[in-house]
């Protein structure tokens, strides 16, 4: 039997109005998030990849709240954050947290690392002085920072570290599920794989849920149960991790996979596939399917109708593995042979 | 055989920054040879010094905090950094052009794209007229794919996307075609799909204008794809000098060998713990220079290396690494794979 979901999202919309003139009167919308379903059982990792305008940042920021969603459904450990009153939902905050992509203006310059830490307990009001500090040790010396981090402050430290700082907060009062924004991308090589390291030992330690979202494929692969591709506000693809990166089925996701750069050199640049052209704005999204413009085997029928998110044949899913968290491969393609509804 | 003659040679170059911190040295005697239509990847992580070699070769420091301290950088047989300010101008964005990671930065806000395109060569062929220029303008613009060039001429470069503005610094870099163009992480701020992109459209002009280009970046699988030859540099120094066969098959350096086996591989096996090197990036202002500069973070490293500084030892014409050990690390290496 399938483990109970840890978060639902159903049909999520974000919608962010264009404002202008001098009465600031709505011009236009910006589509950023166009009704995206998923579900993310406890202790593991979906990714949500695509490109720079896809809305995957606002569906980090929607399911935690910080951004108020146009319409749709997030259900977090059974109950409906949209229908919670503010206290109700301020206690279910402390099992959702986010790590975010720039550790150097998601820490208050001001305040010591130690009063970084310990800020989560205080407005939680968990625990007194003397268990809050021990606490507080306890996460430095486990994100590996040191306990003699704690009396200084985040300029002192390197983009790593800091990263590491916020990773600490996030994890001090002991969530069940993190939003990572992006985590890893403002760090060097050699910086980025310790960070992927401790994430991934996190999640083993506290059974951590986390929704990973970047736009380097080979991480989120790594990270990744599940994988989601989004392009312009919704998912195009979503299957197990391993299933996704061999046997791609949406366009989109091909032409990504092809575009990360081998490291080996001797590789076939020929067969590269290389996709003509830009996203449209999501603020004027066409008529039918969003990626018909780049498509390389667009057609007629792509133009008239928005293809809906199905699941893959079972003949067509050649995974041999057994499915590590999710059996299902779904699509959102004509082209593709997926189950009719 | 013959030896081909390099279009630009960087001879032991050092460069400094004299700031209220201290006096760094963010170039330690680099050098290096470029040949005509090969590209040579310089790779390295964030204060190796790879952007300020790049700033170097076409004296573009800032000043007054950085110097060029010593060092020689010869193209066609004179010393650019002996060059009189007149012929220096004359040489940027006609014999040798730049692209930089961050098309905005470079482009001026408040111009027209066509106005400051039409700058560079009414700047370099004085004797061209206005409609000549304009229309070697279009041309080029045409070549990089901007689609509807008139009017992207026509407008400011916030109007445009980021894959659009690197287009444009790209015909704009190329409009006098130079024999060298540097191109320091073109590519970095991009998606991956408008990144294929760029990439392919640099290659293409490559061959068909045979320049040599100098591709600066931090990511590996770019390196692979584009470069002939490879840099490695790490704190200020070059730690490794391959053809790019031979780096990915056979790295030297412990350094190189770390950074090849911490990049995640579509391959692996999801949720394994990836290889990592350990430490943190050093700052430019606390370099070792009287040791190895990697040895705190090498797993290789024994008492010599604290002690002395490795020299750069030439293997062949093709292949220079520092490191004492290097014959250890890589049998160790080609071990684990």
């Amino acid at each position: 039997m399938k483990p109970e979901p840890l978060l639902t999202v159903k049909d999520l919309k974000v919608h962010f109005p264009i404002q202008g003139g001098i009465f600031l009167r709505r011009q236009g919308t910006v589509y950023a998030v166009n009704g995206v379903n998923f579900s993310l059982p406890p202790g593991q990792t979906l990714g949500l990849v695509g490109e720079s305008g896809c809305g995957k940042t606002t569906v980090g920021r929607a399911i935690l709240n910080l951004i108020e969603a146009t319409s749709g459904e997030i259900n977090f450990m059974g109950q409906n954050i949209h229908s919670l009153t503010t206290p109700k939902l301020r206690q279910l905050r402390r099992e959702m947290q986010i790590v975010f992509q720039d550790p150097f203006e998601s820490l208050n310059p001001r305040h010591s690392v130690r009063d970084i830490l310990l800020e989560p307990f205080i407005i939680h009001n968990v625990g007194d002085d003397a268990s809050r500090e021990k606490s507080v040790k306890e996460l430095a010396e486990r994100v590996g920072l040191g306990a003699s981090a704690l009396n200084r402050f985040p300029h002192e430290f390197s983009g790593g570290q800091r990263q590491r700082i916020g990773i600490a907060r996030a994890i001090a009062l002991k969530p069940k599920f993190i939003v990572c924004d992006e985590p890893v991308s403002a760090l060097d090589v050699s910086i980025q794989s310790q960070i992927i390291n401790l994430l991934i030992e996190l999640q083993r330690e506290m059974g951590l849920a986390y929704l990973f979202i970047a736009h380097d494929l080979a991480v989120v692969k790594h990270v990744s149960d599940v994988v989601a591709v989004m392009y312009l506000g919704k998912i195009v693809e979503i299957a197990g991790a391993q299933q996704l990166y061999k046997n791609p089925r949406h366009p989109y996701t091909q032409a990504l996979l092809s575009a990360i750069p081998s490291t080996d050199p001797e590789a076939d640049l020929t067969k590269k596939q290389i996709l003509k052209g830009e996203p449209a704005s999501p603020s004027s999204l066409p008529r039918g399917c969003a990626f018909y413009s780049r498509c390389p085997i667009g057609s007629e029928e792509c133009l008239q109708k928005v293809p809906e998110l199905l699941d893959l044949l079972p003949e067509e899913n050649n995974s041999s593995q057994s499915g590590v968290a999710l059996d299902a491969h779904q699509v959102a393609c004509f082209k593709v042979p997926v189950r009719k509804t | 055989m013959n030896q081909p003659q390099p279009l630009l040679e960087v001879k032991n170059l050092v460069t400094s920054f004299h700031t209220e911190e201290g006096v760094a040295r963010a170039v330690d005697n680099v050098g290096f040879r470029v040949f005509a239509g090969k590209t040579l990847g310089v790779v390295g992580e964030s204060g190796c010094g790879k952007s300020v070699t790049a700033l170097s070769i076409l004296r573009l420091l800032p000043k007054p905090s950085g110097r060029i301290e010593k060092g020689e950088i010869i193209y066609q047989g004179k010393d650019i950094l002996k060059l009189p300010v007149k012929e220096l101008y004359d040489m940027r964005g006609k014999e040798i052009s730049m692209i930089f990671q961050e098309p905005m930065t470079a482009l001026n806000p408040v111009q027209k794209i066509y106005k400051q395109v039409d700058e560079v060569i009414a700047l370099h062929f004085p004797l061209r007229n206005r409609d000549e220029r304009y229309r070697d303008i279009l041309s080029m613009f045409k070549r990089v794919g901007i689609a509807d060039p008139e009017s992207k001429l026509n407008s400011y470069p916030h109007e445009l996307s980021g894959g659009m503005r690197q287009r444009v610094m790209i015909a704009m870099a190329l409009s006098c075609r130079p024999k060298i163009l540097i191109a320091d992480e073109p590519t970095t701020a991009l998606d991956v799909t408008i990144q294929a992109q760029i990439l392919s459209l640099i290659k293409e002009l490559q061959d068909e204008f045979g320049m040599a280009v100098i591709f600066i970046t931090h990511d590996l699988g770019v390196i692979a794809e584009m470069c002939d030859d490879v840099l490695v540099m790490y704190g200020g120094t070059v730690v490794e000098y391959a053809s790019v066969k031979d780096f990915f098959r056979h790295p030297l350096h412990p350094y190189s060998q770390g950074l090849l086996s911490a990049i995640p591989k579509i391959d692996l096996i999801p949720k394994t713990l990836l290889d990592t090197i350990p430490g943190v990036v050093p700052s430019i202002y606390e370099l070792r220079t009287t040791s190895c500069r990697f040895a705190n973070r090498c797993s290789h490293s024994q008492n010599l290396c604290s002690e002395k500084v490795p020299p750069l030892e030439v293997l062949d014409s093709q292949r220079q690494v520092r490191c004492f050990f290097w014959q250890q690390a890589s049998l160790e290496f080609s071990k684990e794979k």
